[in-house]
């Protein structure tokens, strides 16, 4: 079925008693002698303009016969029952017992983050994330350092056994160890320094790996805290020396 | 790699390193106490080298023994001794017998000072 064009009535027509009036004072201007005429010829000329928005501010007529009229204004019992919007329903909800049984997922946000809008600089988190990083690649350098030591210290104790080492070599001296020797030092030496050397490396190993530890949890927090912050375009004019540019500031 | 196995490989160096370092405590303060030393880094370092001025004197060495111990009493040359007990009237040394028996000389116990000398020679019969 063809649609009927609606008829809107002409916010200003020649017929107005302004327009009259307009036509009047602007006549009589014309024919006037002195300095003020182009003054007073600028002034008519605008007057139209304020005639025409003051016309626009006054309620529009609204044609009753127009077949796209408010259902609101159509009396009750010509309106479908399906059309007619309820007194509290959403906009562009047609049908709000329909809208109820629909269902209504909840919101989830992507990989669980808050969703929510950085505090600062990006560029700070991003600093931020690649000094954790730092800290934990560091951090699991000194673990393999400290574990590399202490694995030495264990074999180079169970590799040497210095006290197997000083029986034997007690034995094959005639039952005593020789005085001021070489050998005997080096193995009395060994087995003081390995296992301070193994407990070192196993300090050294905890360390590295409560720092990896930390630096890892940190660097994850602050990905995923990058990752699932709304991204925000926030022009703001900056008035620099000479002149004024658009400054885009964008937060992940 | 799946996180239980991760959580499993970690578990276990963890422990063999720390029975490694268990195992890795080691004392030698019973094997070298007794044993004969000229200098402090023959003996373990919770010993000192126990060696009176006499046995510096000629030539012979000292004992590793307990941190403190200036000599072992009655059983060195040139150390206090109790007349009467035989673990310390000099009648042996401290240092290894199977070594030291035919170089360490004969000591006795000095009745007036208190302190193992050298014995006189033995009369010949």
């Amino acid at each position: 079925m063809g649609r009927k064009p609606t008829r809107r009535p002409c916010p200003f027509s020649l017929d107005t008693t302004a327009e009259l009036w307009l036509k009047a004072l602007t006549m009589h201007l014309v024919t006037r002698a002195g300095g003020s005429r182009v003054a007073l010829l600028t002034a008519a000329l605008i007057f139209p303009s304020l005639a025409r928005a003051d016309v626009r501010t006054e309620p529009a007529q609204v044609d009753p016969f127009a077949e796209d009229a408010p259902a609101g204004d159509a009396p009750a019992g010509d309106a479908p029952a399906g059309d007619a919007p309820a007194g509290d329903a959403p906009a562009g909800v047609n049908n709000p017992e329909l809208a109820a049984e629909a269902p209504q997922p909840s919101w989830n946000y992507e990989g669980g983050g808050g969703g929510g809008v950085s505090e600062g600089d990006p560029r700070l988190l991003n600093r931020k994330i690649r000094t954790a990083g730092k800290v934990t690649l560091a951090g699991g350098g000194i673990a393999v350092l400290g574990g590399l030591v202490a694995i030495s210290g264990v074999v180079m104790l169970y590799a040497v056994r210095p006290q197997s080492r000083l029986a034997s070599y007690k034995s094959d001296n005639g039952g005593a160890l020789p005085v001021d020797d070489d050998k005997r030092h080096r193995l009395i030496g060994l087995a003081r320094t390995a296992p301070l050397l193994a407990f070192t490396g196993l300090g050294v190993f905890v360390g590295g790996a409560i720092i990896a530890a930390i630096g890892r949890i940190r660097f994850k927090k602050l990905r995923e805290k990058r990752r699932t912050q709304t991204v925000a375009f926030a022009p703001a004019p900056a008035a620099l020396g000479r002149g004024l540019e658009l400054h885009l500031e964008v937060k992940f | 790699m799946s996180r239980r196995i991760q959580a499993f490989i970690a578990v276990f160096t963890a422990g063999l390193l720390g029975a490694g370092l268990l195992g890795a405590c080691i004392d030698l303060t019973d094997t070298l106490d007794g044993e004969p030393c000229t200098v402090e880094k023959d003996c373990w370092h919770k010993q000192d080298c126990a060696r009176t001025a006499d046995e510096e004197l000629l030539g012979y060495p000292g004992v590793c023994a307990p941190r403190g111990t200036a000599c072992v009493v009655g059983r060195q040359l040139g150390c206090s001794c109790v007349m009467g007990d035989p673990a310390t009237d000099c009648s042996s040394f401290a240092l290894p017998f199977e070594v030291f028996f035919e170089t360490y000389p004969k000591m006795v116990c000095d009745p007036t000072a208190l302190v193992c000398v050298t014995a006189p020679p033995e009369e010949m019969p």
